[in-house]
């Protein structure tokens, strides 16, 4: 216990800087000599998800599998960790306050880039990662910071896959690619925008519960619409997207969605929002456009969830209409009441802890989704809130604003 | 002209009549209470002021310009705003940001400005803190700015409810029975308070009380509802006096 103990306090006085170096250096180190100490472990190959993949293929590599994760992983990540602990100080001298989180953000994206630029299976998780991020924090501006009950995040999402995929497809010139990807993800989002727009002012035209069955209905008319639109597939689903989603695309609209969306929920609006959460007919009271904020705030999130879809489609290069069908509309759930309530922070994390847990539960195949909700349920039993529920990490929010929403910084 | 005009307010719900040809004129600067026995009908003159219901028949005039159908949010942009009966804060948010939310009719930045964070939109959101904290101080309160606000003790609460009516910057505030729940103690400082509101904000209060001690003190003119009609009306003494507001009130057979 006291051993236990002291390794976390010891951990904890290296600061985040100081490990996000050592990551980077990790990346570093395996990217020149993963293969060959993957070899001397004893491994076929060098593990593309920490020996994940390998261990379900066979648990015979699994003790191989850790001993790679400490040499390639923990052992150097501690050590340059530990060895840069004396300059972090200095470095953040040097650095403008205003600059520090750019700085970190663009360690980040280097570190994503050094570990898994290189490697097929890893761009595929990471980018999912930035998608699922997109999607869950955009959802939470719903569910979690006005309180209302989406249940259709899948059918907005569907929408911008089909509308970015058709221009991409179709009317963008192919050479063009990379260029004209923004355009249409952002095409796809102001389209899903609308659709968001169309179910808005319905739902919101009396008070009370009724966006939760209306959004499950839309879920259901998207997907069926599309199954019956010949043109673009229908069932058999839209293909010829060219790969244009990556490791930088996937994080640049990712983090671009979370600066956004914490931008949003931290100014006047954004408390509108919150306030109308906490009691409608007071905010109404209190000069708060109450209709126009929920509106708003609907549209704001199906913009995002159709970038998340014009991503996921070019992504997988393949979509259809039951992809975005109620079963991915809970996931997106899922990592929202994981991750917690009203907080950028939490959406973050579960949006990654959930990717993480599809991949390594996968060999269970459809049996993963018995074992994920009761993860989920004996979660929210030890902490209602979830992991990070009205809360903020932060460096994404600093103390002084996190109030904002009804949330301490942590 | 009169700040406020109502003339043959009635209000059904469904069958019944709660409120029936109620008449009022408010002018500017005036102390109004509304008291009458449980269920005369007196909070439902408020919701119809504050446009939460929309009135059966009658008018209701602001500075001479109807404001029956508009939305709350305008009525109380317009400068009507009120507190609740049972305590209605944002509770899960801090005090501060209970104040600022009230600020929401006085945004100048876009959108635009709000997702990007511009400078501009900073630079207001800091005028709003920094107006919020000066109201909290006015009434004391400031030491809970960063207080969630159900961690407050009730006399606190009514206080911020106030001090949150305030930030929309009203020239009508009717208050729905600000000393329920308080102890003699408590109810002084209220009055005091509710001067001094007043007299600093340059307001017109009308309110509804319970504490007959709080309404016959502060109170120039009475009104006494009950089953949704009014009984009565006047100075407290003339009301004080009036048989048929002894009979509302005690009932039917009145002995000193």
């Amino acid at each position: 216990m006291a051993l236990t103990q002291k390794l976390k306090s010891h951990l904890a006085s290296i600061p985040p800087l100081a490990y996000i170096l050592g990551l980077l250096a990790a990346a570093v180190t395996e990217r020149l000599a993963g293969e060959p100490v993957a070899v001397s472990v004893g491994l076929p190959s060098m593990p593309s998800l920490f020996g994940i993949t390998l261990s379900q293929r066979s648990p015979v590599f699994l003790p191989a599998a850790v001993a790679y994760d400490l040499l390639m992983y923990l052992i150097p990540t501690y050590v340059v960790a530990r060895l840069a602990t004396p300059l972090v100080p200095r470095i953040l001298e040097r650095l403008a306050k205003s600059s520090l989180r750019p700085v970190y953000v663009l360690l980040v994206f280097a570190l994503l880039l050094v570990w898994g630029g290189y490697h097929e299976y890893r761009i595929l998780v990471l980018s999912l990662m930035g998608i699922n991020v997109i999607l869950a924090v955009s959802l939470n501006l719903v569910n979690g910071y006005m309180g209302e009950f989406s249940v259709g995040h899948a059918g907005f999402m569907g929408v911008g896959a089909y509308v970015a995929s058709i221009l991409t497809v179709w009317v963008f010139p192919r050479s063009l690619g990379h260029l004209m990807f923004p355009l249409a993800l952002l095409a796809g989002g102001v389209v899903a925008a609308l659709a968001g727009l169309l179910v808005a002012i319905p739902s919101f035209k009396i008070r009370g519960d009724y966006l939760a069955i209306i959004t499950l209905a839309v879920n259901y008319i998207i997907k069926n619409g599309i199954e019956n639109i010949e043109k673009i597939g229908g069932s058999r689903g839209f293909m010829g997207m060219a790969k244009l989603t990556n490791i930088p695309w996937a994080f640049v609209w990712s983090v671009l969605t979370l600066w956004l969306i914490r931008n949003f929920v931290l100014s006047p609006r954004g408390r509108a929002v919150v306030a109308i959460r906490e009691d409608e007919i007071a905010a109404e009271t209190m000069t708060v456009d109450t209709r126009y904020t929920k509106i708003l705030g609907f549209c704001i999130s199906s913009f995002f969830a159709g970038i998340a879809g014009g991503l996921f489609a070019h992504l997988l290069l393949y979509i259809n209409p039951s992809t975005f069908s109620l079963l991915k509309s809970t996931e997106v759930l899922v990592m929202v009441y994981l991750g917690g309530m009203a907080s950028i922070s939490g959406s973050l994390l579960g949006a990654v802890t959930f990717t993480l847990l599809l991949e390594l539960l996968r060999p269970l195949e459809v049996w993963k989704w018995v074992l994920i909700p009761l993860l989920l349920v004996g979660m929210l039993l030890r902490r209602h809130a979830g992991l990070m529920g009205f809360r903020e990490f932060s460096f994404l929010v600093p103390r002084e604003e996190a109030e904002s929403h009804g949330s301490a910084s942590d | 002209m009169a700040l406020l005009q109502i003339s043959g307010l009635t209000h059904y719900f469904g069958g019944l009549r709660a409120v029936y040809d109620f008449d009022l004129t408010l002018d500017q600067g005036e102390l109004i209470g509304l008291i009458g026995p449980n269920g005369a009908g007196k909070t439902t003159v408020f919701n119809l002021i504050t446009g939460i219901y929309r009135p059966s028949e009658g008018v209701i005039q602001l500075d001479g310009q109807p404001i029956i159908g508009l939305q709350p949010h305008r009525i109380a942009a317009q400068g009507v705003c009120r507190t609740f009966q049972t305590i209605r804060l944002f509770s899960d948010v801090s005090v501060l940001d209970n104040v600022k939310i009230a600020f929401y009719s006085q945004i100048q930045s876009t959108l635009l400005e709000s997702l990007l964070r511009t400078s501009r939109s900073v630079q207001e959101d800091r005028a709003f803190t920094a107006e919020a904290m000066r109201l909290l101080e006015l009434f004391g309160v400031d030491g809970y700015a960063h207080e969630l606000a159900r961690n407050l003790p009730y006399g606190e609460q009514r206080r911020v409810e106030i001090v949150r009516a305030l930030a929309t910057k009203p020239r009508l505030l009717l208050l729905d029975e600000p000393a329920a729940g308080m102890n003699p103690g408590e109810i002084d400082h209220l009055m005091d308070l509710i001067h001094y509101v007043r007299d600093q904000f340059k307001l017109t209060i009308f309110l509804i009380e319970h504490q007959m001690r709080l309404v016959m003190r502060i109170c120039e003119r009475i009104k006494v509802m009950d089953f949704g009609a009014t009984i009565a009306e006047g100075t407290p003494d003339e009301v004080r006096n009036n048989p048929q507001v002894l009979k509302a009130y005690l009932g039917e057979e009145v002995e000193e």
